[in-house]
C-alpha cells in the first residue's frame, strides 16, 4: 500500500480540497501506521512553527563584512598590501624553517606553538619587488576533499626550503588568481600551487588570514583558480 | 534603514562596483540566514559559521546571480549548501550522538534570545528534537515550518519536485513530533504541578 504523504501535509496545512479530503480519510481508516504519522506530524508542525527567531550574535554582521573585504577591490593600495604581507610572511616561515626542523615529523603538533607574527606594514621590506612564493608545479589531480587537507596540514603550509624568488610563471599565476579574486583576501600567500583540480588545470593558492590588527594568522584559505579563464572552481578553509 | 532599495537593485549596485551595497545585503539578511543554520545544524557556533560561509560565497557568487530567482530564493539555496558542507564535515559522528554529546562537550552557550510567548512545547526541548530529525527531512521542514517558504520557493531551493517536498515535509514532522515523545508533555507536567 502507498501513503499519500503529500496529501498528508495538505491536510495538516488546511489546503486539501473535499474530494482530496475523501480520499485521504479513506486511506486513514485502514492505515494505523498513518494515523500514527498523522498525530505525530500535528505535533511536530506546531513545535517547528512555535520555534522562536533566534537573534544572531551582535557582532556577526561585521564579522562578515570583515571577513569579506580585503582592502577594496583592485586598488593599488590593496594590490601592494597583499605582495607585502607575502614578503614579510615568507621571511616568517623560512625562520621557522630554520629554527624548528623536526615541525615536518610531529604532524599533530598544535599550530599555536608556532609563533606567526602578523604580517603588519612594519614588519615589510621597502622593497616594491613582488615576491610571490615559489609557483610549485605538480601533476596531482586534487578533489574537493583534498582542500581540506591541503589547508589542515600546517606543516604544508611552509614554503618550499627555497627563498621566495620572483619568477614569470609564479607571476603569471599570481597575476590570474588576483584577476578572480576581485577583492584582495584578508591574508598572506604562502603557496602557489599549479596542478589539477578535478581534471581542470588549476591554481591553487593558500592564503594565511588572522583577524587583522597585528595579530597572528588563525586560518588558513585555498582559493582554486582555473588556468584557462581565471575563474573560481572552488575554495575551504581551517583553523589552525 | 536603507530604504526602499530592493535586494535586486542593491545586487545591481554591487555589480556595478558598490562595495557597501554588500555590506546592507548582510545586515538585512543575516539573522534569516543565522536563524536558519541554527535550526538545521542545532548549535549557534556552528550557525555562526555557516552563516559567515554562507555569505563569503554569496559574495564570490554575486556576479553570477542574473535575477532569474529572487535574491532571497538564491541566498536560501547557498545557506542550505552552506550547512550541508558542515554536516558533510561533522559527520564522523553518527547523527544520534549530537544530542548527547553536546551536552558534554561544551560549557552551554546561551540560548538564542527569543520573543517571550508562550508556547506548548519549551523551545529549548524542540530544538533538541529537531536535530533527532534526519537532515534531508530537517531542511525540509525548518524551510516550510520554520521560514514559512511557500512549498514552490522550498522546490526551487532544493531543486526537487513539489511534490518531494510535501513528502519530506510530512515525514520531519512526525520525526519531530515522534523525537518530541507524547504530545501535550509539558502541558501534562504543568497539571501535576498544579
Amino acid at each position: 500500500m502507498s501513503h499519500p504523504h503529500e496529501l498528508l501535509t495538505d491536510l495538516l496545512d488546511g489546503t486539501l480540497d473535499a474530494d482530496a479530503r475523501a480520499g485521504v480519510d479513506a486511506h486513514l481508516a485502514v492505515c494505523p501506521s498513518c494515523r500514527e504519522d498523522l498525530a505525530a506530524a500535528a505535533v511536530g508542525r506546531t513545535a517547528a512553527r512555535g520555534l522562536p527567531s533566534a537573534r544572531p550574535p551582535v557582532d556577526l554582521p561585521d564579522r562578515i563584512v570583515v571577513a569579506a573585504s580585503g582592502g577594496g577591490p583592485s586598488s593599488a593600495f590593496a594590490r601592494w598590501n597583499r605582495w607585502a604581507g607575502v614578503v614579510a610572511v615568507a621571511a616568517v616561515v623560512a625562520v621557522i624553517a630554520l629554527a624548528l626542523p623536526e615541525i615536518g615529523g610531529a604532524p599533530d603538533r598544535p599550530a599555536q606553538e608556532v609563533a606567526l607574527p602578523g604580517a603588519t606594514e612594519s614588519t615589510l621590506d621597502a622593497a616594491g619587488a613582488a615576491a610571490v612564493p615559489a609557483l610549485e608545479e605538480s601533476d596531482r589531480n586534487y578533489r574537493e576533499q583534498d582542500l581540506t587537507a591541503l589547508v589542515s596540514d600546517v606543516t604544508a603550509l611552509r614554503a618550499s626550503s627555497a627563498p621566495a624568488v620572483a619568477t614569470s610563471s609564479g607571476e603569471a599565476a599570481a597575476d590570474c588568481v588576483g584577476r578572480a579574486l576581485t577583492e584582495a583576501p584578508p591574508g598572506a600567500l604562502v603557496r602557489l600551487i599549479h596542478a589539477r583540480f578535478a581534471g581542470t588545470d588549476a591554481y591553487l593558492a593558500v592564503y594565511l588570514e588572522g583577524p587583522g590588527a597585528g595579530e597572528a594568522p588563525d586560518t588558513a584559505v585555498v582559493w582554486v583558480i582555473s588556468v584557462e579563464d581565471c575563474a573560481i572552481l572552488s575554495f575551504a578553509q581551517a583553523q589552525l | 534603514m536603507d530604504g526602499a532599495e530592493s535586494d535586486e537593485q542593491l545586487v545591481r549596485r554591487y555589480q556595478a562596483g558598490n562595495a557597501e551595497a554588500f555590506e546592507i545585503l548582510v545586515e538585512r539578511h543575516d539573522r534569516r540566514v543565522y536563524n536558519l543554520c541554527l535550526r538545521i545544524l542545532g548549535d549557534p557556533e556552528e550557525a555562526a559559521d555557516a552563516s559567515q560561509d554562507t555569505f563569503l560565497v554569496a559574495l564570490r557568487k554575486l556576479h553570477t546571480f542574473r535575477g532569474e530567482a529572487a535574491f532571497t530564493t538564491w541566498l536560501h539555496r547557498v545557506t542550505v549548501n552552506a550547512c550541508y558542507d558542515s554536516l558533510r564535515r561533522k559527520r564522523r559522528r553518527p547523527l544520534l550522538h549530537v544530542v548527547v554529546e553536546g551536552q558534554e562537550d561544551r560549557p552551554e552557550p546561551a540560548p538564542p534570545v527569543e520573543d517571550p510567548a508562550p508556547r506548548v512545547e519549551l523551545s529549548v526541548d524542540v530544538a533538541r528534537a529537531l536535530r533527532e530529525v534526519p537532515e534531508e527531512f530537517r531542511v525540509a521542514i525548518v524551510l516550510a515550518d520554520v521560514e514559512d517558504l511557500p512549498y514552490e520557493r522550498i522546490a526551487e531551493v532544493l531543486g526537487i519536485p513539489v511534490g518531494t517536498v510535501k513528502s519530506r515535509v510530512f515525514r520531519g514532522r512526525a520525526a519531530l513530533g515522534r523525537a518530541l515523545g507524547e504530545p501535550s508533555r509539558s502541558s501534562r507536567a504543568s497539571e501535576e504541578e498544579a
